[in-house]
């Protein structure tokens, strides 16, 4: 386990290195080989380290690390599904309440419009049926026109026997 | 690797690590003093946490076991709210979509005068500017009765309801409910009927249908109040609420109506009752086809609105619920049987003597001469008592039982309007008996049946022998318009589509040569039959001058659509006949129907009709 653990840091520290060879160096040659032979020589040792280790590391012990992966993703996961949730809680029931209002208002201008649209309906009628209104029921000896219910027959286009415009050929200038 | 090398100094070295440790006591001689201080300070710490969680502990004693109940109580007041959610009546519409019954909020509002904060003046004046029709000193009086619990106001609107509200006055009390409201007011109360005041039916299609009018979730726990939970800032928790609860449907409740053609039906009888003084009277005008009603009415009537202010007898249909005899009205019914039964063809004669005795009852024709020998046409055109009798005679006594009641006169036709009566048709044994029964049956008296039921009959004849369920529900439409249920309608054959025929075209004739010519209209051919009948005093007997004026026609007979039938009843005055009351007012209905319906000419107008047909 210490060795493991160790193992990170020395790699994080190596990347320092050469993190900040590249700072110190605006040169591009030297930065092209300063850091590489940094490298070169720590490096081979730790992967010989890493390669090692990865190659010794038991089943069990890979297994219980994806397992930790997978379940630390799954609490960051469930810890932001659960804010979300309460989120919610908190902000639905003031959402509904809101849009509940908004519904009897709705509701109230419905029944006030309908109410309203059939006394003036009921008023106007009343009112054409009083003298004076100037009103007059149709006389019934002149019943209303009717117009006999014909289908139209659909008009159907001669087809046209007029021959189609001769195409003039071109006569080109031709010089004698 | 090298981590390894650490461990094995340490092991190597044991003695210098027991030094450090000694060398450390030694070099910090203070060191007594300062754990000192650092138990002190510790204690001091472990104290007040101590003492935090004693005082915690103390005061979770407190509130959860000394006032838990207490407070439970005050929580559960703060979380829970009563809500009235809004869950009115369906809406009743007329066949082109008119509302004609809707529920409109009232508020019934108390005052507790010594809860005010301000003066009686005051708020007085604050009511008055509200409810305009209301003097300001009218409601001081009023506050000036009593110390509490006055009724301000049982129908007070919504409007000036929640204006009262918006003053946020101490001392007043708010119940919101539901009124239903008729818009067209008395125009259709013989078929709406009224809710009272507790919002159940109590007539017409408002009692009938109330299945159909009340929403699903509407039962009486819903519709009163319900507890729901609120959270710490008043919103209602909306998973506390019952399905559904505010999601209603756009449902309403179709009718067969049509409220241009009740407006001239009503008004025409209204006219003809008053200008007769008759007792009471309806039009009917109905669908062939499918038996649907158009226009119903019966006068007098009463405001659904004010139904408090009119005599209940008022309430109910009487074209539904009261039976009468119908006289000659019946007699093309009787010729359709005749035909049916094939005693007689469209082209027999029958004998029209002025009178002839029955088992020793005298009886004679209503003009008192006879034509001798005549067509079945002519019978019914002067309308002859004698040669209807000479015609029925044909049929076996019990078979012209049979069909009678094939015709449905003692069973209910099944109408979704309440209180429906059946007609009364004597036993089997009494009409088979004796030849009076089965004669006085021939012109229409010695049973009875609904104004109505009538109507259903002549129905049958116009569309070709079928009886129709007559109604008045269409069925249940959503805002678009579209029918969502309808109600099943059965109809069954009770004439042979030739008879039928026969006797509409006969019923034409009536109209154009014979008692029905007042309710003549140029360029339609209209069939129809005039009716005049005693009035049984109840005890058997018939009253001296009380009778039932009637007429019944079909509009059109070359494409039978309409039947609309009028009957006064104890017309008053001396030219009181089927033909001089009622024809005219079915006369005015036709006229109304052709232009509401559109219904085209038989023949050019102004031309004279061919009497041929």
């Amino acid at each position: 386990m210490l060795v493991q653990n160790n193992l990170p840091s020395k790699q994080s520290n190596l990347r320092v290195i050469k993190n900040r060879s590249f700072l110190r160096h605006p040169d591009n040659k030297e930065l092209k080989n300063k850091p590489h032979s940094l490298k070169r020589g720590n490096l081979s040792s730790s992967t010989l380290v890493v390669s090692q280790i990865n190659k010794n590391k038991p089943f069990w012990l890979k297994s219980m690390m994806v397992m930790e992966n997978a379940s630390s993703l799954l609490c960051y996961v469930s810890v932001a599904i659960a804010l979300v949730m309460y989120g919610m809680t908190v902000y639905a029931p003031k959402q509904w309440t809101e849009k509940y209002h908004q519904l009897q208002d709705l509701q109230k201008q419905e029944r006030q419009f309908s109410f309203t649209d059939e006394i003036i309906k009921n008023q106007l009628a009343e009112s054409a049926s009083e003298s004076g209104s100037g009103l007059v029921n149709p006389d019934p000896t002149k019943p209303p026109i009717f117009l006999p219910n014909i289908t139209p027959k659909s008009i159907v286009l001669k087809s046209s026997n007029i021959p189609e415009p001769k195409q003039i050929d071109k006569i080109s200038p031709i010089a004698y | 690797m090298n981590v390894f090398k650490l461990n094995s100094q340490k092991i190597n070295k044991p003695a210098s690590s027991k030094n450090w440790f000694n060398q450390l006591k030694n070099e910090n001689p203070k060191f007594t003093s300062l754990n000192f201080d650092f138990l002190v300070r510790l204690i001091i710490i472990w104290l007040v946490l101590m003492l935090g969680a004693t005082g915690l502990l103390w005061r979770l004693y407190q509130l959860q076991i000394k006032q838990g109940d207490e407070l439970t109580k005050k929580a559960k007041q703060q979380q829970t709210y009563n809500f009235r959610p809004y869950i009115p009546r369906r809406s009743i519409v007329d066949s082109r979509g008119n509302v004609i019954a809707l529920d409109k909020v009232v508020y019934e509002i108390y005052v507790h005068p010594n809860q005010f904060v301000k003066t009686k003046e005051e708020v007085a004046q604050m009511l008055s500017d509200i409810l305009k029709d209301r003097d300001k000193n009218e409601i001081l009086k009023l506050l000036n009765s009593r110390n509490s619990g006055i009724l301000l106001g049982k129908n007070i609107t919504e409007d000036q309801g929640n204006k009262i509200k918006e003053l946020s006055l101490n001392g007043f009390d708010f119940n919101r409910r539901y009124a239903r409201f008729y818009p067209q007011g008395e125009l259709l109360a013989d078929i709406m009927g009224y809710v009272d005041t507790e919002h159940s039916g109590q007539a017409g299609i408002e009692y009938s249908q109330e299945k159909l009018l009340e929403r699903d979730v509407s039962s009486l726990p819903m519709k009163s109040m319900l507890t729901v939970q609120k959270d710490g800032q008043g919103a209602i928790i909306p998973g506390s609420l019952p399905d559904g609860i505010v999601k209603l449907d756009d449902l309403q409740l179709k009718l067969t109506l049509d409220l241009r053609l009740q407006r001239a039906v009503r008004e025409a009888l209204k006219n003809q009752l008053k200008k007769f003084n008759g007792k009471r009277g309806t039009v009917i005008v109905m669908d062939v086809h499918n038996g649907a009603i158009i226009a119903l009415a019966c006068e007098p009537t009463y405001n659904p609105n004010k139904y408090s202010l009119y005599d209940f007898s008022l309430y109910k249909n009487w074209s539904v619920t009261d039976t009468y005899e119908p006289g000659s009205t019946f007699k093309p019914l009787n010729v359709a049987i005749a035909l049916d039964e094939g005693v007689i063809t469209p082209d027999s004669l029958a004998l029209d003597a002025p009178s002839i005795n029955v088992d020793g009852w005298p009886i004679a024709n209503a003009s008192k001469t006879g034509k001798g020998w005549v067509s079945i046409t002519k019978v019914l055109e002067v309308s002859s008592n004698t040669g209807m009798i000479y015609i029925m005679r044909k049929i076996n006594r019990a078979k012209y039982y049979q069909r009678l009641q094939e015709l449905g006169l003692n069973t209910l036709m099944g109408i979704d309007l309440p209180f429906e009566a059946t007609g009364y048709l004597k036993p089997k044994e009494i009409f088979t008996a004796r030849d009076i029964e089965p004669a006085v049956s021939a012109f229409g008296q010695g049973f009875s049946l609904t104004p109505l039921k009538l109507v259903q009959l002549h129905a049958a004849l116009a569309n070709g022998g079928k009886l129709v369920t007559p109604h008045v529900v269409e069925g249940l439409v959503n805002a678009e318009g579209e029918l969502k249920s309808v109600p099943k309608l059965p109809s069954k054959q009770i004439f042979s589509e030739s008879s039928a025929h026969s006797v509409v075209k006969m019923m034409d004739s009536v109209v154009a040569n014979g008692t029905g010519a007042a309710a003549q209209i140029d360029g339609y051919h209209i069939g129809g039959k005039t009716g005049t009948a005693q009035k049984d005093d109840g005890k058997g007997r018939y009253l001296a001058n009380a009778k039932f004026t009637s007429f019944v026609a079909i509009l059109p007979t070359n494409d039978p659509q309409y039947v609309v039938f009028a009957v006064v009843d104890e017309p008053q005055g001396g030219n009181t006949f089927g033909s001089t009351v009622a024809a005219p007012v079915v006369k005015e209905v036709m006229n109304s129907i052709i232009r509401v319906k559109g219904i085209p000419p038989s023949y050019p107008i102004g031309l004279k009709k061919d009497k041929k047909k």
